[in-house]
């Protein structure tokens, strides 16, 4: 059976790869961000929202300082609080952004219309999650500034191994993403439940806010078994240039092995288990229940 | 030359979990499609007709890649699905869903540049052909709106205007005419007519039978996940044989209409709701005859009859014929 070919037939020529995917993923990031512009007010208050949990934040860490902010001590705090946080707030907008796009679009029936399109799959996910990082950074750096105008100012060492640091876990948690989407695609409305439950799990046995010696020996077993665990060590302590005691899970030498596998494998495992959850949803028919 | 869809065996099984308790399910199968076999040729208008919950809608998802079967292959524009899935994607423009399927926040041209994008037309490509759907459906007056703004009417023609954004060979519309009115209905009906004339083929789901009596050149009933019937209007309803329809209207109670069923010389008879009066629809071959004997046995069990209309066979009769139910009936449920 001969097949119909669409370029030679049709007056409307197309994009061949890789330049349809990536105009199909820059077409994705526009329709978002036109969105979120016209939704004024959650776009300024999620902004106004960071900040006002950076103050927070930080004099909660001032407590941390019984030297007063200018000792050595606590620009060691300083640089705990304001690197942990940064990652965090990137690492939770990656890890969540993507299933919480994902159900918003199967909820408004948007969904099954993607999956008419032949625009790749891996390009719809990777577009929700692009714009998440640009607001992100630009979050992070100002959010920086205010911590460490009111701080002190920060320990900042091995600027390129930490980008490479933030980079592989990005990447990690990017497939931590996907493999979250695909639970959103099974599972539905119960998703924000378990969001609620592991968000919790990451800010307690990640320790972001919060050196790793200050949990129980049980729960630093279960903060060894999370890769996350070692991206938020890794990063901070080689952005403080390894105080005595950090990294605090394992040598630096390790901690990077551990990471670059994660940001490795976890897009390619993540990604696998979405195109499994969207082949059964496929299967039953629910890729546009809402 | 390829055939734009050739359907083999087509079947589709659902497993639907009931809860029993807290930890307890029982499985429960529902056949949607049980084995359909179907080829659509180029340049066609193919009409799918049948009631609401037939199995139009998984036949037509599954065509266009959103469903897997359970057995059975197809093949659109001459790739096979699962298979060559996004091929097949870029060959179909498809109005699923009508307007749940549009971003309510973009305008109405936002939205057919989005997607234009997503089936690979180059930038200026997408903004040329935007326009050019604008114009040929009427858009223009709302087209830079939101969509949130527009009344029902006007987002199920968007949503017609995004199935022609990737210029498709192979148009795939289910129920476009739902939530229009006449005048918009007709218009979009017209439309379908000229693009099929410029060579596009055509798959239109329905459940209004006039519809697909006028637009349709074949149609094929599905009814309960199988084809019951298909080929060209005509020879739908010459396949009823030499049999001829007769239409009674009035107060006719529910006794009355299951001892006309029971009667000698009735091939088939249903009933339905129409303006507040019974319709009771019979098919018969010989009309001269039973006409008296079914005055007598509605008049005995107590039917008031306000109207007698013997009426040439309809693709409503058709079905009427092959299933003993009407459609209007089969949609309400």
């Amino acid at each position: 059976m001969t097949a119909v070919s669409p370029h030679k037939k049709e007056p409307y020529e197309r994009m061949s790869e890789p330049m349809a995917t990536l105009s199909a993923f820059a077409a994705m990031v526009k329709k978002e961000f036109i969105i979120q512009l016209r939704y004024p007010v959650e776009f300024v208050a999620s902004f106004a929202q960071i900040f006002l949990i950076v103050v927070v934040l930080t004099l909660a860490g001032l407590m941390f300082a019984p030297d007063g902010v200018q000792s050595e001590s606590s620009s060691d705090v300083t640089g705990l609080v304001v690197y942990g946080f940064v990652l965090f707030i990137y690492l939770s907008d990656t890890l969540w952004s993507v299933g919480f796009n994902v159900r918003r679009e199967q909820k408004q029936g948007t969904l099954e219309q993607l999956y008419l399109s032949p625009a790749s799959k891996f390009a719809a996910l990777a577009s929700r999650v692009a714009l998440t990082l640009l607001w992100t950074g630009l979050l992070s750096i100002g959010a920086a500034v205010l911590m460490s105008s009111m701080l002190g100012e920060l320990p900042f060492h091995n600027g390129p191994l930490a980008l490479y640091i933030l980079l592989m876990t990005l990447s990690g948690t990017f497939g931590t993403g996907f493999a979250f989407a695909a639970l959103t695609l099974r599972i539905k409305e119960a998703a924000n439940t378990a969001v609620n439950l592991l968000q919790f799990g990451f800010m307690v046995f990640c320790a972001p806010f919060f050196p790793f010696a200050a949990l129980p020996e049980p729960m630093l077993w279960i903060a060894k078994a999370i890769p996350l665990s070692y991206g938020v060590d890794a990063f901070r302590s080689t952005l403080m240039g390894y105080p005595n005691g950090f990294p605090e899970l394992a040598p630096i030498g390790v901690e990077l092995g551990i990471v670059t596998l994660f940001g490795v494998a976890m897009p390619l495992l993540g990604f696998w288990l979405y195109r499994k959850a969207e082949n059964q949803a496929r299967r039953r028919g629910s890729l546009s229940e809402y | 030359m390829t055939i734009p869809v050739r359907i083999e065996n087509l079947q589709k099984t659902y497993q639907t979990k009931k809860r029993q308790g807290l930890f307890k399910s029982s499985v429960r199968q529902v056949d949607a499609l049980k084995g359909v076999s179907l080829e659509i040729e180029r340049g066609e208008i193919f009409g799918l007709l049948g009631p609401n919950g037939a199995g139009k809608t998984t036949l037509i998802k599954i065509l266009t890649t959103l469903l897997l079967p359970t057995n059975g292959r197809a093949f659109i524009n001459g790739f096979e699905l699962t298979k060559q899935d996004d091929a097949i994607r870029a060959t179909v423009g498809c109005m699923l869903m009508g307007e749940r399927g549009l971003y309510w926040k973009l305008t109405g041209r936002e939205n057919l540049v989005f997607f234009g994008a997503l089936y690979h037309l180059p930038p200026a490509a997408r903004a040329r052909r935007a326009d050019s759907v604008i114009e040929r459906l009427n858009l223009g007056e709302y087209a830079d709106r939101p969509v949130e703004t527009y009344s029902s009417g006007q987002k199920m023609k968007l949503a017609f205007a995004k199935a022609l954004i990737n210029d498709a060979p192979l148009l795939i519309l289910d129920e476009p005419t739902n939530t229009l009115d006449l005048p918009s209905a007709r218009e979009l009906r017209a439309v379908v007519r000229e693009l099929n004339q410029q060579g596009k083929t055509v798959i239109y789901t329905t459940h209004i039978m006039a519809e697909a009596e006028t637009l349709c050149n074949r149609v094929a009933i599905i009814d309960r996940g199988e084809v019951i019937a298909q080929g060209t209007v005509p020879a739908l309803k010459e396949s009823i044989g030499q049999e001829t329809v007769i239409k009674l209207e009035g107060v006719i109670p529910t006794q009355a209409s299951t001892a006309v069923a029971s009667l000698h010389g009735i091939t088939r008879s249903a009933i339905t709701s129409v303006n507040g009066h019974n319709q009771l629809t019979v098919v018969t071959p010989n009309q001269t005859a039973v006409l008296p004997q079914l005055i007598q046995t509605l008049s005995g069990h107590g039917a008031i009859l306000q109207k007698i209309t013997p009426e040439e066979v309809t693709l409503e009769d058709v079905f009427i014929a092959h299933t003993g139910r009407t459609l209007a009936e089969d949609t309400a449920q």
